[in-house]
């Protein structure tokens, strides 16, 4: 028997990525602050992975950044795109990785820079606007991970730099 | 600390794994002096043929976008100048240095590169947005600054959880639990090879210092103290960027003495519009680094 080998796409952030190929392999390589929302439809063998830096675009410069960078622009684009590919939502295995954070000992000031919670937070409450439940997350701590999903059978995989991988 | 004979042990490791060409070291020396002469460095650059074939394929990459070609080592050394140069030289030693796999920090090949360049570029950003006198010294600094983890590398194996369980024990960063654990920390390690190689008090200061700004010596100069700073701000960035991290992950907090020392105010929305940015800086950062692929 001919083994076909796995296609594997990475996704960096600030883009997301939608398939019905079930020879492949969705990857997001160290996932720091940023956070990953994994969706897959057993249903339709839908899936995709958006991969998000910063929750709020009114905070850049320019005051209103349209970059798939942030997750108030990517993540109802990202579902959006899903529902006119045929996602049902109902069937929808909704995943939120990510949103790490610099050591905070509770210093002074210690909130600049929580990116990866605000995130975290943001991810979540715009998926359930949008009519998806999330089914599991692992976010927080000090630490980037890496995160897979197999097309063929919808796993989620994720790593810590270092360490084996794991189901989700 | 580490003894003197286990400090002896790390750095003939690092001698023998940096590759690093001595010739560079040399030029470096060289275009530390500004009354250096244009045609003496060109001719000691020459001396190292993989050097000069470098130099050339970067200035002649679209990062520089010269209208001709550049053709020799002298014609580079006349159209860059030296602050350039030495950026440039300080590149390639880098990339022969840290472009290869750190197993010991969970690093594959490539990655502690990709983590120093997105640093470099990161710092040379936030320099050039405070308009600091001197942007290619501050790429330069950050480009260095985790050098000691190629030398704790080997003692690193095997050690990563207890370092970690350390640090959160002790409500410290990384690099201090490292110290506790195994003696000798990575920032300590570059700054012993930092002295080893004659580099200025600047650059040895951003490597000792770069997770702890506040601790710098009370008699450090204002010029150094807001390198140290940018470099500090530009690694918390590349952290939570996941540029090339490791197993110290982001156990290392932001020190809120950078915004005494470079001005700033300690303002979440502030930082945050930085570091969006900074995340746009991804092509830049790939050019560079194909720039580099030999």
């Amino acid at each position: 028997m001919v083994t076909q080998s796995l296609k594997e796409t990475v996704v960096a952030a600030g883009e997301f990525y939608i398939t019905t190929n079930t020879k492949e392999m969705i990857k997001a390589l160290r996932v720091a602050t940023s956070i990953v929302v994994v969706v897959f439809d057993p249903q339709t063998g839908l899936g995709g992975l958006a991969h998000m830096a910063l929750p709020d675009s009114r905070m850049s410069n320019s005051g209103g950044d349209s970059g798939f960078k942030y997750v108030d622009i990517a993540l109802p684009q990202f579902v959006n795109d899903l529902v006119s590919k045929n996602l049902v939502k109902a069937a929808a295995q909704v995943k939120i990785i990510g949103g790490s954070q610099l050591f905070n000992f509770g210093g002074g000031g210690g909130n600049i820079l929580n990116i990866g919670t605000r995130n975290a937070i943001t991810a979540r409450t715009l998926l359930t606007r949008e009519g998806l439940q999330v089914e599991k997350t692992e976010t927080g701590g000090n630490k980037p991970r890496t995160v897979l999903l197999d097309m063929q059978t919808g796993y989620v995989q994720v790593y810590h730099p270092g360490e084996n991988p794991r189901y989700l | 600390m580490a003894s003197p004979e286990k400090l002896q042990d790390m750095m003939e490791n690092l001698e023998k794994l940096s590759g690093i060409p001595s010739v560079a070291l040399q030029v470096n020396q060289l275009l530390e002096n500004p009354d250096t002469d244009a045609q003496d460095l060109a001719k000691i650059i020459m001396l190292d043929a993989s050097l000069t074939a470098q130099i050339l394929k970067i200035c002649n990459s679209a990062e520089y976008g010269f209208s001709r070609k550049i053709g020799t080592i002298s014609e580079a050394v006349s159209i860059l100048g030296y602050k350039t140069l030495k950026r440039v030289i300080f590149t390639i030693i880098s990339h022969s240095a840290l472009n290869r796999p750190v197993e010991g920090y969970g690093l594959e090949k490539g990655a502690l590169w990709q983590n120093a360049l997105t640093c470099a570029v990161y710092a040379q950003h936030i320099a050039e947005n405070l308009k600091f006198r001197d942007s290619e010294m501050v790429f330069v600094a950050a480009l260095l600054r985790d050098i000691g983890k190629i030398a704790m590398e080997s003692y690193l194996s095997g050690q990563a959880q207890s370092i970690e369980q350390e640090a959160f024990q002790q409500k410290c960063a990384f690099n201090e639990a490292e110290e506790h654990v195994l003696g000798l920390s990575h920032t300590e390690a570059g700054s012993h090879l930092a002295t080893q190689w004659n580099l200025p008090s600047h650059l040895i200061n951003v490597i000792l210092y770069h997770h702890h700004p506040s601790k710098l010596p009370p008699n450090t100069s204002v010029e150094d103290q807001q390198v140290v700073a940018m470099v500090h701000l530009a690694d918390c960035f590349t952290m939570m960027a996941g540029e090339g991290v490791g197993v110290d992950g982001l156990m290392y907090p932001l020190d809120h003495a950078v915004f005494q020392f470079l001005n700033l105010p300690p303002d979440s929305q502030q930082m945050e519009a930085l570091y969006a940015d900074l995340l746009d800086l991804k092509g830049k950062i790939q050019a560079m680094s194909q720039a580099l692929s030999f």
